[in-house]
């Protein structure tokens, strides 16, 4: 069991790193500089992302231990200990490529890192909620400040205007579904809690509110063929909501989706709906959002339905069930996050044009950015030495030793698709001569660097031993499955 | 009486998705999804679970105003609120 203490510091850490981004964006918001309300978001979230990685690192691995949730609903819950940390850190990274993207331009306003600062609370307090009814909360936080985020481009682009509310709708439609889901399994359960869902018997009226939840989770985590807004919003929003939407709002949505799915596997008599239902999701996911990537002509888009399959690879890995593939899910979440900072970090360094010609030569002009985005192709494609490849071995062998053929069927259809939209981009990155602008060197230029050098580091880190990351997802999986009971 | 209200909720918030999809202007559209969340709010609170009713309420409190504000600065930069044109000029634009 878990001493009274430190189960007390666990939960007052929870809190404290979901509310270091919202208190810097208070901050922010009375800066009349962005250079000030920059180094505030990048103090807060560098903070949270150390204390998040600290309390995952000292948290005991007891699958007999389930933290309390604190007044906000939040706890450094079993899937949170790898959630909390992946989504700290991308937030700390984005805020830094924030300077690279806006510092340098005169109309770059403190409301940016305001909208920025409670987006990242949302997600990250999305993640860390005890429950459903937290979790959607926090969610629309972390969504509607993005929507303003991405619109607030319209002053260059009016296409972001008409993006921003692309995601304002959907935003609407994703609400309206996750409260009458939660409203359904709260009917069906007697309560909101996730890991209460499977506890007893769901019925016809829970299984409809867990495929409601999850359809909403999944709109908003930017998931084929249910995100209406991802193009535009990846396409003609600020770049760094690519950041924000593109490796942060997936891991905290996909996470709560992987915990709903674990727990749902838990009553025989939903089981085979749940599986049907996110593996059926996921298997579309994988398809159409493969087919929309090879057809892509701009690398923010493309990278947006590349993570939209691999988020579908995570659906099809959580419909199996049991721990070893709940933790196979996890680690995909962490290789989402990795690989999309990595390819929106190394597009950021485009002026404003993320055609696939812009990145011709990028690889020569701009080595750390093209080694980011060759990295995060190499991921997606799960080549050997990355840490894709091992989160694709780990996902393939859970649907093996499951007997689910179709499911590994499906991660190696998601890889052969890649090697045809990645290898495009690699060829394009090294084997042509460059032409396109890139942004003007400057000192804010620098602050970039960070999220390009850490995905990098972490998918070939990652990919060369990734055991602490591996025992973690295991503890959570025995946890959420209800093995290591 | 519960099931009544509960199939009436679930229709408008159906009825106004159907118009959500299918208007051919922003503020219809913007409306529609206004209406769909006080819909849902109302199904949740038909199947007794009205604590659930907070996330529409949240949603409706960031997407009305949101939506109105971009509503303006749409039509102050496009020229128009349909859809349709909205989507040509942003295919014409590089």
């Amino acid at each position: 069991m878990m001493a009274p203490a430190a189960e007390a510091a666990i939960a007052v850490a929870a809190s404290v790193i979901a509310l270091a981004p919202l208190g810097a964006a208070l901050a922010a918001s009375l800066a009349k500089r962005f250079a000030l309300a920059w180094t505030l978001m990048l103090i807060a979230l560098a903070a949270a992302a150390g204390l998040a990685l600290a309390a995952a690192l000292r948290a005991p691995l007891d699958p007999a231990a389930a933290p309390n949730p604190d007044a906000l609903g939040l706890s450094l819950h079993a899937a949170a200990l790898i959630a909390a940390p992946t989504l700290a850190t991308c937030a700390a990274l984005a805020a830094a490529a924030c300077g690279a993207w806006l510092g340098p331009r005169r109309e770059a306003h403190p409301a940016a890192m305001t909208l920025f600062g409670v987006s990242a609370f949302g997600w990250i307090g999305a993640a860390l909620a005890h429950d459903l009814l937290h979790a959607a909360l926090f969610i629309q936080a972390g969504w509607f400040a993005a929507a303003g985020l991405t619109a607030l481009r319209g002053g260059q682009d009016r296409a972001a205007l008409a993006a921003g509310l692309r995601m304002t709708l959907a935003g609407a439609f994703g609400a309206a579904l996750l409260t009458i889901g939660i409203a359904l399994l709260a009917r069906a359960t007697g309560g909101a809690g996730i890991e209460q869902v499977g506890t007893a018997p769901l019925g016809r009226v829970g299984v409809g509110g867990l495929a409601l939840t999850v359809l909403a989770l999944c709109a908003y985590a930017g998931l084929a063929p249910v995100q209406t807004w991802a193009p535009a919003a990846f396409g003609r929003g600020e770049p760094l909501i690519g950041f924000l939407l593109g490796a942060v709002a997936p891991v905290a949505c996909l996470s709560l989706v992987i915990r709903l799915a674990a727990a749902a596997m838990r009553d025989p008599g939903a089981a085979f709906a749940a599986q049907a239902f996110i593996g059926g999701l996921g298997a579309a996911a994988i398809l159409y959002a493969s087919v929309q990537a090879i057809g892509a002509r701009d690398l923010r888009r493309m990278a947006g339905y590349a993570l939209a399959a691999q988020g579908g690879c995570l659906l099809v890995g959580a419909s199996i069930g049991g721990p070893v593939a709940v933790a196979a899910a996890l680690l995909q979440a962490v290789n989402i996050a990795i690989v999309s900072m990595a390819l929106f970090a190394g597009a950021a360094l485009l002026a404003g044009d993320a055609r696939l010609e812009a990145i011709e030569g990028l690889g020569r002009r701009a080595p750390l950015s093209g080694a980011a985005i060759a990295i995060g192709s190499l991921s997606l494609i799960g080549a050997p030495l990355t840490f894709g490849f091992l989160v694709r071995w780990r996902l393939i062998e859970a649907a093996l030793q499951a007997a689910e053929w179709w499911a590994a069927a499906a991660q190696v259809a998601a890889s052969l698709a890649a090697v045809v939209y990645a290898g495009r981009v690699l060829e394009r990155l090294y084997l042509r001569p460059g032409r396109m602008d890139l942004i003007p060197r400057s000192a804010w230029r620098v602050a970039l660097s960070p999220a390009l050098a850490a995905p990098i580091a972490a998918a070939v880190g990652f990919g060369l031993n990734a055991s602490l990351l591996w025992r973690a997802a295991l503890h959570a999986g025995q946890v959420l499955t209800g093995a290591g009971a | 009486m519960i099931v009544a209200a509960a199939a009436a909720a679930a229709i408008l918030t159906c009825a106004t998705f159907v118009v959500l999809f299918a208007a051919r202007d922003a503020i219809r559209r913007l409306g529609a999804a206004v209406l769909g969340l006080a819909g849902a709010t109302a199904l949740a609170a038909a199947l007794g679970a009205p604590a659930a009713g907070v996330v529409t309420l949240a949603a409706a409190f960031a997407a009305a105003p949101l939506g109105a504000l971009l509503m303006v600065r749409i039509r102050e930069a496009y020229g128009s609120v349909a859809l349709h044109e909205i989507d040509a000029a942003d295919q014409d634009a590089p």
